[in-house]
């Protein structure tokens, strides 16, 4: 049996496993166990898995994760959200659709100190959708735009998937958090856009709010200083190599747990919220990982990955048909799997593709941070399609008066910003390298 | 999830061992939280000592690193006992209950399997490195410090999925 077919098989059983309700990260690793003693024996297993934990969980890179993810939690309890959400409707609410506007550009904010898109569609649903409500704007609209603006919370740096991407395919992290930055911000901008059609089209989704004057918005402006300042702090420092990723991620934890602090956010009781968050997103997300682990070094062994690469490029098809099914799969994948777990299931197996076909003639470095944020892209979409659209099921279970399907059928316009954008960045890759080239 | 949001439903298990495992898994987990915060402590010390005064903290890579590996085991029983960890139900809604509840049963035991295999393996580790006297480069912290902490976390993650395992067995048979 060839490598191959030995990776597909194993590749195949977890699927089936993962079908059945096993756990993701179990299903990687018993299949990636039964394939590593196939391939290299038991002895051999079992002496990988003395070190193969604290290996994996004392790379220094991925500490990033944990500490993003304990910032993003005191995040929420810091009162941010409001003040993001009342600095933008001070802007632009008089506009029609504004406040729908203002709880996507506060959304993008927020994603700016938080790494996880249902923290920020749960943190700014609890601040906006209210408001909305009061303000007539109808539940499909109010729904559906912050379901989507949720999605800025990974898009927008920092984000975990990114830190996971660059770990497995050696990307420098700071670059792809740059990298990011400027489609997280077109994303804002087409969400924005998308709102502001529909309320042409019916005026009645979104009735205008009232003019605030000039003194007012600068107050509102001024309000939000905790978050530009960490903000700035954490990818400023970062990009400049003042600190490392990690380094930075302290610094913005503890700058967010200070500011939550002082605003009285954070007693003993949500305090330990925090920890106990931080436990089961830091929890879940390693868990797959060390799965992840087992599985990629069998599949490295049977070096099915390069394997299959070179078949791929050899059969000789046009580069853009393969990316094409490679988001074809993404798509499909994300309306059943979680974005981390895709990631660390087809990087693997996508990334020396994409590496071995050419783009638009760019180098190996740009060409794997397009790819990376593409991916990013194209894996958050399925937090809003429905079987499990996660981000939809959040604003749901907040607004219990709106049924799901309304959030379903009014995500649809935002979808299709999501796809032009996309598109936009498979022929544009420079929108995701141009804060590169600066 | 590569994402997760935690509501604290305050449920607390009935049985005496479920009582137990949810709250030592939950101290494992606060431990976790505050490493971390340790962690970022560490790290401002360092930034601010390096700059101001061309001195950083000693081998706060080497810190972070076995830290951060600290903090995360610590966590994964936790997430158990909530059953955090995700799976991919979208084949098996339209199921009975029942083979619902059965492939939960199976899927927490061989969880449960895998912990302890993880507690053995990792427990021969950390004496190997004991014995090689195998030190960060450094500040020469032992390596098997790191690995100390993760014997009794693998085994407590063990603990818990027997526990869901079986708290699984008796909702199905009542």
């Amino acid at each position: 049996m060839t490598g191959i077919e030995q990776g597909l098989l194993i590749a195949g059983l977890m699927i089936l496993l993962l079908a059945l309700r096993m756990h993701i990260a179990m299903a990687m690793m018993l299949a990636g166990s039964i394939g590593y003693v196939w391939v290299g024996g038991p002895d051999a297993l079992l002496n990988y898995m003395k070190n193969a934990a604290y290996a994996r969980y004392s790379i220094y890179d991925l500490s990033v994760v944990p500490l993003f993810l304990l910032m993003g939690q005191f995040a929420t309890h810091g009162g941010l959200s409001k003040a993001l959400f009342s600095a933008g409707n001070a802007m632009i609410g008089h506009w029609r659709g504004g406040m729908a506007m203002a709880a996507v550009s506060a959304c993008a904010g927020f994603g700016a100190i938080c790494g996880s898109s249902l923290a920020t569609a749960a943190t700014m649903g609890q601040v906006a959708l209210p408001e909305l409500k009061r303000h007539n704007y109808s539940p499909r609209m109010a729904t559906a735009a912050l379901a989507a603006g949720g999605t800025l919370g990974i898009l927008i740096p920092p984000s975990v998937p990114l830190v996971i991407y660059a770990i497995l395919t050696e990307q420098n992290i700071a670059k792809l958090f740059m990298a990011a930055f400027v489609p997280g911000l077109i994303a804002m901008t087409g969400y924005m856009i998308v709102i502001g059609i529909l309320c042409r089209i019916d005026p009645t989704a979104g009735p205008a709010g009232e003019r605030v004057s000039w003194s007012g918005r600068l107050a509102a402006l001024i309000e939000t200083w905790p978050v530009m300042l960490i903000f700035a702090v954490v990818i400023g420092g970062i990009y400049g190599g003042y600190f490392t990723p990690t380094e930075a991620a302290s610094i913005g934890t503890l700058a967010t747990a200070f500011v939550a602090w002082k605003s009285g956010g954070l007693d003993k009781k949500s305090f330990l919220a925090c920890m106990y968050g931080t436990a089961q997103a830091t929890a879940m997300i390693f868990l797959i990982l060390l799965g992840a682990d087992i599985m990629n070094v069998f599949l490295a062994l049977t070096q099915m990955p390069t394997e299959l690469a070179k078949w791929v490029v050899g059969l000789g098809y046009s580069p853009l048909l393969i990316l094409a099914v490679i988001i074809c799969i993404y798509l499909f994948l994300g309306c059943i799997m979680d974005s981390l777990s895709m990631l660390l299931l087809t990087i693997p197996i996508f990334f020396p593709i994409i590496m071995g076909t050419d783009y638009w003639g760019m180098d190996p470095e740009s060409k794997a941070i397009w790819f990376g944020i593409l991916a990013l892209m194209v894996v958050e979409i399925g937090l809003i399609t429905p079987p499990v659209g996660m981000n939809v099921f959040i604003i749901s279970s907040m607004a219990k008066d709106v049924p799901m399907k309304e959030t379903f059928k009014g995500i649809v316009p935002f979808l299709i910003s999501d796809v032009v954008r996309i598109l936009l960045i498979v022929f544009f890759p420079i929108i995701a390298l141009v804060a590169l080239k600066l | 999830m590569a994402d997760a949001l935690f509501v604290d439903t305050e449920a607390r298990p009935d049985a005496l061992i479920g009582r137990v495992l949810n709250k030592v898994s939950r101290f494992f987990a606060v431990c976790a939280g505050l490493m971390l915060l340790l962690m970022s402590l560490m790290s401002l010390a360092s930034i601010v000592g390096r700059s101001l005064f061309d001195k950083p903290v000693l081998g706060d890579y080497e810190l972070v690193q076995m830290m951060s590996a600290i903090a995360v085991t610590m966590s994964l029983p936790f997430c158990q006992m909530i059953r955090g960890h995700i799976i991919v139900d979208f084949f098996t809604t339209g199921m009975p209950v029942r083979v619902n509840k059965t492939l939960d049963i199976i899927a927490s035991l061989v969880l449960a399997v895998a912990a302890f295999i993880f507690c053995w393996r990792v427990t021969l580790g950390m004496f190997e490195l004991q014995a090689n006297g195998d030190g960060s480069m450094l500040l020469n912290l032992p390596t098997w410090w790191g690995y100390a902490p993760m014997v009794p976390s693998f085994f407590l993650l063990g603990c818990a999925a027997l526990y869901t395992a079986w708290v699984d067995v008796i909702g199905a048979r009542a």
